[in-house]
């Protein structure tokens, strides 16, 4: 019988061929061997595997390992997510941010809401909110939609669409109210024209490519020169 | 003289910490790199610690050397050479370069502790817990040791990139 060390090591040989291919082999190991076993191998991944692994997925196409994903992989996965957008890029207008955004929001919404479970979602949302740019996050994902100041100002009364922004707030307000509250007073704090928008967008992006820019450190001085002594 | 035991085990407990602590060998150098540039940015502030305790110096200069010839320098370990004459030893047989980033606290150790300097050098490069990121020679570079030796640092090395 293959041992759930062979296994994971199989889903890192896929791993090196992209998503899609980990995914195919997720998908083996599930119906060779049931989710107990998914899971086991799932939680032995490291952060940049899952970040990998779920690079391409959103809510209408969540990965298989999404719902066995640990709430510290989730939030070392969220540590580097900066890691895959263009440092060089200027935020001068909201089209520049939204990209990022969708991807913000394609990778927090199946984390926290892909499987229905109010008691994961509560516990991916702790972890979240307690990272210094978790709340900042939830709310990027918000910012400069359609009707978000009325959805922040009313909460609980707006319609929402599900696997969306939307959903991600709701959740949040029903299962960590205490986060919401910090997440509507960033809101509130925004400036409400579009510079203070850009201002908050510029400023997470920034913020977050520093927090992945320290998994990179030892690439950079691997690069660095030597000389004579 | 090389290391005292106790130097050479807590070395590689502040090393080790770094990796253990790490969800990856790659994040935990890089946490080590980090920590590594701000002691070499204090150097001269830490050479009294660096004075009880040549690990400092080891983890100081952590990924900052590149044995050009390591069984030169494992001789000099072996003999139990003195360190200024092992240093100048190293000099002359051109065994040894540091990182340019390092290069200032190379000088500042040389002056001041020369002891500790010959101890960061075999605490990094002839120490298990070390060779993860001692960098490759690149294949144009002049004077390669091809001995066994240094082919299992580079391996090392590889394996940590």
């Amino acid at each position: 019988m293959t041992m759930p060390t062979d296994k994971t090591l199989a889903v890192r040989a896929a791993l090196e061929n992209g998503g899609s291919a980990a995914e195919t082999q997720l998908a083996l190991l599930a119906g060779e061997a049931g989710d107990s076993q998914l899971q086991i191998v799932v939680e032995k991944l490291t952060a940049a595997e899952i970040n990998v692994l779920v690079a391409d997925a959103d809510m209408s196409k969540p990965s298989m390992a999404h719902a066995f994903i640990t709430p510290d992989q989730f939030l070392e996965a969220f540590d580097r997510l900066g890691a895959r957008w263009s440092q060089s890029d200027e935020i001068k207008s909201t089209a520049d941010y939204t990209e990022i955004q969708s991807d913000v929001e394609d990778f927090l919404c199946p984390m926290i809401l892909s499987t229905g479970e109010s008691v994961r979602a509560k516990k991916m949302l702790e972890k979240l909110l307690g990272h210094p740019l978790g709340a900042e996050a939830i709310l990027f994902t918000a910012i400069g939609r359609k009707d978000y100041l009325e959805f922040l100002a009313a909460p609980g009364t707006q319609a929402i669409t599900r696997g969306t922004w939307q959903e991600l707030l709701q959740v949040t307000l029903e299962v960590q109210p205490s986060g919401y509250a910090e997440i509507a007073g960033l809101a509130r704090a925004i400036h409400e024209d579009e510079d203070g928008l850009l201002s908050f967008a510029a400023g997470f992006i920034h913020a977050m490519h520093e927090e992945a820019r320290k998994y990179h450190a030892a690439v950079e001085t691997a690069e660095e020169d030597f000389v004579d002594i | 003289m090389i290391p005292s035991n106790a130097a050479i085990a807590e070395y590689e407990e502040q090393v080790t910490s770094f990796l253990r602590r790490a969800s990856s060998k790659a994040e935990g150098v890089a946490a080590l790199n980090q920590h590594s540039n701000a002691l070499l940015k204090d150097l001269r502030a830490l050479l009294p610690a660096i004075k009880e305790s040549p690990a400092y110096a080891g983890v100081a200069f952590y990924g900052r050397f590149q044995a050009v010839n390591l069984s030169l320098i494992k001789k000099l370990a072996a003999d139990n050479v003195a360190a200024v004459a092992a240093l100048e030893a190293i000099r002359t047989g051109k065994a040894l370069r540091v990182a340019a980033s390092a290069k200032v606290g190379w000088d500042l150790l040389f002056k001041e502790n020369p002891g500790a300097l010959w101890a960061a050098i075999y605490l990094n490069l002839c120490v298990k817990a070390a060779s993860v990121r001692v960098a490759a020679v690149r294949e144009d570079d002049d004077e390669v040791d091809e001995d066994q030796d240094n082919d299992d640092q580079l391996e090392d090395d590889d394996d940590a990139n």
